[in-house]
This record gives structure tokens, sequence and C-alpha cells, in this order.
């Protein structure tokens, strides 16, 4: 198919012209929270001309000082909390799902199609639903308000399956008979050869729960009553709420949220996109 | 005799295999299938939090019925999904036919970058966005004077707000639904359309044809995660507009949380779960019904 | 021998008896409030000095955020780990014993022949009971009224004396002023003259417009359980809001989604003219301002007409699941008294008592303000007075219609209370 040079050239304007306009709508909002955090008065916020918060006046890191130097609930703490939660259910959401997908995968287990479809719906019911009955839940089991309550409902996340079943299931099977006829244990088999051969697919689920733990509201939302446990998320919103703090010190939170999962997500972009749309996308 | 230990054995590894699945499975029967069935059974009880439970039938589910904010959610949720769907349909195909053009350069950066919203925090993106939809000082306004466009109070006209919600969702979410578009446009057999030429197609027909039938496995995925994906809209209400203006905002997920840690009706939060669990269900049947009664 | 042995058992058994006693009579009082950290050092202090006097009973008080507050509870009592003492605000306090009757009935205990109770305000006292049982202590009172720009009046050529305002319509003729003339001299379009609130959470619509009517003598509710809205007074509130946005546009125009937090953030960044004010306001918004505030009560309808002010306070609640109420109930008389309450009202400003020296405590001129420009002879009290039927559902309600006149501006004020009445009267008003 021929076209001009010209017309070609037309197109290239016209697409890349409206590629970097979204670019922009989509980066906007996340360069104006970095400076809004860095602007020590809210002239700049107060304002009626949008390159008012360009001006390189009133610049400073007193937002984040003052950030830190709340007591109530303390940042180090909201800080620690949102680590540990997101590590902790990130490693307990693997290594459940690392096995119950490699069985499901490679093994004829009686039920085994039940078993994966019954992990599969439970994607369809968002956590935002599930979060009123498992407030009741985690009292009657005496999980509420503590990390372990947070931690286990964080690691209920079945994308983690879907992503390591489609992996597991491309492993030509000849590598498992060729290591059973070797004499390898069930274990040795998974440790030793399926889990260094899976490790981008895992390593890709490890991003995406760790992504999805960071950025979790509403679980740590109901079960956190004590403010000692509040993770980043719920004190972005506390602190919004609450009197005497002001706009720019809560965009400062916004940005130790949001700066980290950015630039985790530009080191490894191939590997979150690929494991999102495992099984969206026929590959 | 062979046959007893050959059933032994099978018992034996068949019990192995479950070891391996059940911590996966305890854990999701416990933090997501119990709580939902604990739901159904706690929508038919009167939850009084300190003198105890009462069963009474189906009158939670009467009470929800006969409420005017509930049924206005109901409504709410209903035109904020079928705007918000065909929405994202038609924004991912165009995205993605201009990503797909043969000649430009770094799609790829584009790509990354349009998905980057997706990855992070509800709560921090609704907080920014409501300082931007601030009738005088917000950013949007601005731009609209600049444009000579109208300016709008978008957090307070009930005809705009849910538009608001509805294009910051589509802001955060659509570079999912990009990528799908996208991976399915690219595998299109150009041949395809070049056989097409020949046999005197235009440019309607072969994009009607081909392009449009090698997507539709991505309207498919769209509808069905796009579904499930904005049924889960909470935060943004929670930390934006609280269902303001005039409940215009009140989606189901945000008016079950305010039954249940507002009002304290948990019997009442219990039955509006076991419907939108009931509603969400037939959607998505019906989505796979249109879709799979074609082949 | 044996007869040692014995004595020494009896003496064992007798010590041991009575550390035990000793020990198990040492009683643990825990106490949540919702304040601030103000509040939590000074309960700390106060209470060092109760535990010094009181040996065998130990207070704990912990500070709770404001969000959520009322979650909290609940999943306490459910966990069945619920305080003994609740300090919260009044219509919290109420909406809890409403639906949950979580409060244990203060006249079981005699608290009516405190020597402090005797000093309480009646009529709070009253509206502190539901359903027959006193489920509350007042422990501190808050009337409302309204700051003015100091720095904004002299910019705008505004030279009237003390109040400044005199009547709704001068409220108008200053906010337009502040809106208008630009008040801060900075040459920008950037201030609004009058700030309030709009929004259905936390029916922030309805408090709006029950301030507007309480400071025109106005109950919402009447004292013999009447819906009281659809009147004159009615009518000019809700017909000065509606105008402040979009006749007047003194107010934003984004009022109707306006909760506390948006209008104190406006205020804190120094564009607003005009504003509630409450006792606890004044510290902070005094630093942040410069101290360019001043104090007035809000100005009756017309000028000359008496001026009201709306009474919010704390209150403090003993659980109904309390084990120890009476200890219970010591604390709380305890921070009932003089001393006590002299402490807080040095470092808050707020306090119940009438009986103090106010002029010797005051920390600063607005605080002075509070206990003397806006005293129950000065300016007319309203009460939050509640019916059975007046429950949060029916506050919500009245919250939707008047959000309504907020957001069109083509809505007749008249026929959007006429239609709340009707509405809530069919709703929640029991037939009699």
């Amino acid at each position: 198919m021929k076209i001009s040079n010209y017309k070609r050239f037309f197109y290239l304007i016209l697409i890349y012209g409206f590629l970097v306009l979204v670019s922009i709508v989509i980066i906007y909002p996340f360069l104006w929270m970095l400076i809004a955090s860095l602007k020590l008065s809210d002239r700049a916020m107060f304002n009626k001309s949008i390159f008012e918060i360009f001006k390189f006046k009133d610049i400073g890191f007193g937002n984040y000082s003052a950030l830190v130097g709340l007591s109530s609930p303390p940042l180090l703490i909201m800080a620690l909390n949102s680590i540990v939660t997101a590590v902790v259910s990130t490693l307990i959401n693997i290594v459940v799902c690392f096995f119950a997908a490699y069985m499901l995968a490679k093994h004829k287990v009686v039920g085994g199609k039940y078993l994966f479809f019954f992990f599969i719906s439970t994607m369809i019911i968002p956590q935002e639903v599930v979060a009123v009955p498992l407030y009741l839940v985690l009292i009657s089991l005496g999980l509420i308000n503590s990390y372990q309550g947070i931690i286990l409902s964080l690691s209920a996340e079945s994308l983690s399956i879907i992503i390591l079943y489609r992996f597991f299931k491309e492993i030509p099977n000849e590598i498992i008979e060729a290591s059973y006829i070797d004499g390898a244990s069930e274990l040795n088999l998974i440790f030793k050869i399926i889990f260094p051969l899976s490790w981008p697919a895992v390593m890709g689920a490890i991003l995406i729960q760790f992504i999805t733990s960071w950025n979790a509201f509403i679980i740590p939302l109901i079960t956190a009553i004590d403010e000692n446990l509040y993770t980043l998320q719920i004190g972005m919103s506390y602190f919004s709420n609450t009197l005497f703090i002001d706009f720019r010190s809560i965009m400062a939170l916004g940005s130790i949220i949001t700066i980290p999962i950015i630039l985790i997500y530009v080191l490894t972009q191939k590997r979150v996109i690929k494991g999102i749309t495992a099984g969206s996308i026929k590959e | 005799m062979f046959g007893s230990n050959i059933k032994k054995k099978k018992i034996k590894t068949q019990s192995i295999y479950f070891l391996f699945i059940v911590p996966a499975l305890i854990i999701f029967i416990i933090f997501r299938a119990w709580p939902i069935i604990y739901s159904f059974i706690l929508s038919f009880f009167d939850v009084n939090i300190i003198s105890g439970n009462t069963f009474i039938g189906l009158k939670n589910y009467i009470s929800l019925i006969h409420d005017q904010t509930y049924i206005k959610s109901l409504l709410v949720t209903i035109r904020f999904t079928s705007i918000i769907l065909p929405l994202t349909i038609i924004w991912s195909l165009f995205v993605s036919i201009f990503l797909d053009y043969k000649f430009l350069r770094y799609p790829n950066f584009f790509k990354s970058l349009f998905f980057m919203p997706f990855v992070t925090s509800w709560v921090v993106i609704s907080l920014i966005w409501k300082w931007f939809l601030n009738s005088k000082f917000g950013l949007v306004n601005q731009i609209f004077s600049i444009l000579h466009l109208p300016e709008q109070n978008w957090l307070t006209n009930p005809k705009v707000t849910l538009w608001a919600v509805i294009v910051i969702t589509i802001w955060k979410m659509g570079g999912y639904f990009i990528l799908i578009f996208l991976a399915n446009l690219q595998i299109i057999d150009p041949s395809l359309y070049e056989a097409a030429e020949v046999d005197g197609a235009n440019f309607w027909n072969k994009f009607r044809y081909i392009t449009l039938n090698a997507l539709k496995p991505a309207f498919y995925i769209t509808l069905i995660t796009g579904t499930i994906f904005y049924f889960r809209t909470f935060v943004i209400i929670f930390a934006m507009t609280g269902g303001d203006p005039l409940g215009t905002t009140d989606l189901l997920a945000y008016h079950t949380y305010q039954l249940a840690f507002r009002s304290f009706e948990f019997g009442q939060a219990s039955a509006s779960i076991v419907f939108m669990f009931a509603i969400i269900v037939v959607v998505l049947l019906l989505q796979i019904a249109f879709f799979e009664r074609k082949d | 021998m044996k007869k040692i042995f014995m004595c020494l058992f009896i003496t064992v058994l007798i010590g041991t008896l009575a550390t035990s006693t000793i020990a198990a009579e040492k009683v643990t009082i825990t106490m949540w409030h919702n304040n601030n950290q103000v509040y939590q050092d000074l309960y700390e202090k106060v209470f060092n000095d109760f535990m010094a006097a009181n040996p065998n009973i130990e207070v704990k008080i912990a500070l709770q955020p404001n969000i959520g507050y009322d979650q909290k509870i609940l999943t306490a009592f459910i966990a069945g780990r619920e305080p003994d003492i609740v300090d919260s605000a009044h219509d919290f306090a109420l909406e809890i014993e409403q639906k949950y009757k979580a409060w244990a009935n203060l006249d079981d205990y005699g608290v009516r022949d405190w020597e402090e109770v005797k000093l309480m305000d009646p009529n709070i006292l009253e509206s502190l009971s539901y359903d027959g049982k006193l489920y509350g202590l007042q422990f501190t009172d808050q009337p409302l009224a309204l700051f003015l720009r100091k720095s904004w009046m002299e910019n705008v050529g505004w030279d009237k004396g003390y109040p400044y305002i005199e009547s709704w319509d001068d409220l108008i003729e200053l906010g337009k002023k502040f809106t208008f003339d630009d008040p801060d001299k900075n040459g920008k379009d950037d201030t609004f003259g009058y700030e309030m609130f709009g929004s259905l959470d936390r029916n922030y619509a309805t408090v709006q417009f029950e301030y507007l009517m309480n400071t025109a003598g106005q109950e919402l509710v009447t004292k013999d359980g009447k819906l009281n809205i659809n009147n004159e007074t009615g009518i000019k509130a809700l017909t000065l809001m509606q105008d402040a946005i979009w006749k007047n546009k003194i107010a934003p125009k984004d009022t109707a989604s306006y909760t506390h937090v948006e209008m104190y953030r406006d205020i804190a960044a120094g564009i607003v003219g005009i504003g509630r004010l409450g006792g606890w306001n004044v510290p902070g918004w005094m630093e942040t301002l410069n101290n360019d505030l001043v104090a007035v009560p809000f100005p009756p309808i017309e000028k000359g007409g008496k001026n009201y002010a709306t009474t919010i306070y704390h209150v403090m609640m003993v659980s109904t699941n309390s084990k120890h109420p009476q200890e219970a109930l010591k604390v709380i008389q305890y921070l009932c008294s003089a001393e006590v309450q002299a402490e807080f009202y040095k470092n808050t400003g707020m306090s119940y008592r009438p009986d103090l020296d106010y002029k010797k405590l005051a920390a600063t001129e607005q605080d002075l303000f509070f206990k003397d420009a806006m005293l129950p002879t000065k300016v007319g009290r309203i009460y939050l007075i509640t019916a059975p039927w007046w429950t949060a559902d029916a506050r919500a309600t009245l919250a939707l219609f008047i959000q309504s006149a907020l957001v069109d501006a083509t809505l007749d004020p008249a026929k959007v209370l006429a239609d709340a009445e009707k509405e809530i009267v069919a709703k929640f008003v029991p037939k009699t």
C-alpha cells in the first residue's frame, strides 16, 4: 500500500500530536503533585493562573519535614506499616499461589478444573464489596485491628494464580518427565528446576502483588482501627480530613506514596504489563 | 491386590497434590468466598451489634427496595457502567489504532506511559483531581477558560459530576484496555488488508470486516474485565465526591459501605452485597452468552 | 509447733487476701476522646494528679482520630473491648444511643445530686436525655460565633464599630466587599466573602441550615416534637444560602460539596473573609492568620433584633457494659471539677462551668469573647433539641433538599422547604 510521503508525514504529525497531548494529561497530575509538595506557601495553589505553580518561588522541603514531625499518626510508622503489609502479603500470596498453580497446571488433580474455576471466580468479587462482611468475619476471628488481619486479607489475590498457571502450562512436559527419570523427588523438581525456570513470571507476579498491596485502601481502612496500624494510603485520606494540615503537606505524602511505585514501574514496566494483562491477551 | 495398591498410591499422590493447593484454598475461602456466603446469611437478619441478631427474613431486601436513595444508587451505578464501558472501548480503539500505526516510532514508550496511572494509588489520584476540579482555582476550569469553553462546577453540578468521575476513571484505567486492543491489533496479518484492497474494498470496509472482526476478543475481554473493574469504583467516590451532589455519584459500592459503616445497618448492607453480587454475575453471564453464541 | 504453723498460715492467708484485695481493688478505666493532641496532653496531666490521689484507679486515656470514630467505638463494642468512658461531640453520642442504647443510665447513679451537675445548663441536660434516659454529661460549652478579618475591614473601608455587622444584609454587604474589592490588596481576584457547608456527607447541608435558623432563634425541631423548617425564617435562611452562592456570589460555587475540611482549608489559606468560628478554632486560626481575626456573634436577621447562638458541646458517656461504672463516674466527676475545668479552659478556651474567673484565665481576647460576649445573658442560646423521630436518616433527607437549592439557582427556597417538610413528616414523624 503506497502512501505519498506527504500523507505519511501528515498522519504522523496528527498522531504524534495527539499522543503527546495525552501524555501530558497523563503526566501532569503527578508533576503537579510533586511541585505542590515542594511549595511553602498556598499562593501558588489558590490562584487563577495555571502558570503560577511553575514559578520558582517559595520552594523547600518544609512540607516533608512537617510530615515527619507529626506524631499522630507518625509518618514513619505508617510507612513501616505499608512496607510490612505489602511485603509480607506478597510473600504469602506468591508462595501459596505458586504451589497451587503448579499443581493445577502440571498434575491431574481430582476436581482440578473446579478448583481453578473457584480461584478465578474470586476475582469477580471485588475487595470493595467483600470488605463489609470481611469486617465482621475478621472480628469473629479476632483478627480485627491486627497486622495478621490486614496481611492475610490482602494476600487473597488470585491474579498470581492466573499468571503462574499460564506460565506453568507452557513448560514442556518433557522437562518434567526427564527429571522423574533422573529420579528427582517432587520437591527437588520444584525447587531446582521449575522455580528458576519460572523466575520471570514469578517476578512479574511479585511486582503486581506488591503494587496491589501497597495501593490497597479499603481493606486497611476497615481492618486498622488503631492509628498505629494505619498504612500510608489510610494516612493520606485521614490527613486530608484533619484540620490544620495543609494541602501541600498532603501532596508531599502523596509523593512519598507514589514516587517509589513509579520508580519500580519504570524499571520493570515490561514485566508488570505482561503480568497484569495475563489471561487477557491471547499470545 | 495390585488394584488396591494402585488405588492407595493414587490417593497418596492426590493427597500430596492437595496438600500443596490447600494453603491457597484456605486463604481464598476464608478471606474471599466465606465473607460473601456470610453476607448472604446475614442479609436475612437484623444485625444489632450490641444486642444480637434477630431473624427477619426478607425484610432487609424489602427495606432496600423501598429506599429511594438505594434505588437511586442502583440507577447511578447502571448509568455509570453503561456510559463508561462503551467510552472505554471507543477510547481504547482510537488510541490503539494510533499506536499501531506502521510508521510510528517509540510506541512502547507511549504504551508504558499510558499504563502508568493504572499502578498508582486511587487515594492520591482522587485528592489531586479533586483540587483540579475546584470551580475557581482548579486546573480544569482554568484550561477551559483559556480555550474559551464555559467553566463548569465540576463537583456541584449534578449534571457533570458523574462525567468527571468517568473521565478520571478512564484516565486511570484506560492504559490497561489500550494494551489489550493493541495486542489484538498487532497480530492481524497485514496481507489480509492487501488482499482486501485487491478485491476493491475501501477504508471503511477494511475497517469493518478485518479490524473490528479481529478485535472481537478485545471487545469481549474489555467488557468482562471492565465490568469487574468498574464495579469496584469506591475510593474515588470516598475521597473525592462522597456521593455528592444530590447522590449523583453514589455508586453501589460506596452506598453499601455507607450503609454498613455510617448508618450501621449491617443487615441491609449484607442484602446490598447480595444484590451487587447477583447483578455482576448476571451481567457477566449475559456478556458471555452474547459473545459465545456466535461461535 | 502446730500452733505456730497455724499462726503463720493464718498470717500468710490474711496477707495474701489483703494484698489480693488491694490488687483486686485496682481498677483500670479506659477513656477515648477525638479532640487533638492538646487535649491528650491535658488529660494525661490531670489524670496523673487523679491517679496520685486515687491509687486504686488507673486511668488510660487514648486520642482517637476523627474519622471513623463511630466505627471504632462500634467495633470495640462488638469485640467486647469498648472503653469505659467516651468523650465525643453530642450529635454522635446521640446517634449511637438512638441506634444501640450503648450508654449507661446516669440517673441510676444519682449524678443529678452532684455539685458539678447542678451547675450544668438544665437545657443541655435535658437534651442529653433520650427516651427517658440521661445518658451523658456536658463537658464543654461551645457557642458558635462568626469571625471577620480585621485587616480586610480596614482595607475595604468598612468603618463600623463592634459588632461590625448587625443584620443579615450587613453580612451580605460586607461579604460582597470582601469578595470583589480585593481586601487583601494583592491585586488578584482570589477571595471569598463568606463560606458555609453544603455537603451531604455527615449531613453538613442540614448543619448549615440549622446554624442559620438557630441564629435567628429557631430550632429545627420544637420542644413538643414538631418539625419547624417551613416558615418565614427557614425560607430566609435557605435564600441566604442560595443567594450567597448564585446571586451575591460571596460563597464558592463548590459550596454544595463543602464539609468543614474544605472550609477550613480555604480559611487557613487566608482567602475567606467571614466564617463560622468555634472556640476550638481560635488557637489554630489565630496562629495561621497572624491574629487577624475578630470574633462577633452571628447577627440577627434585622438590625436591632436579638442575637442567638447555637450551643454545641462535648459530652461524656459511660458505656452500658462498663465493669466499673462507679469508678468511671468518679473520673468524670473529677473532670467536671473547678480545678480541672479551669485547666482545660486555660489551654483550650472551653469549659462548661459558669463559676470560673474567666477574665483571669483567658489566654486570648477571642477566648474571653466566648465567655463574655456570648454568655446566655447576652446572647440567646439555642439547644439542639431532639425528638425520637429526628434521626440521622431524617436529617439526611433534609440535607438532600437543602443541597438541591444550593446546586440549582432556579429552585424556589419556599417550595423546597415545603416539599422537604412534606416528605419528612410523611416518612419520619409518627402520626398522632
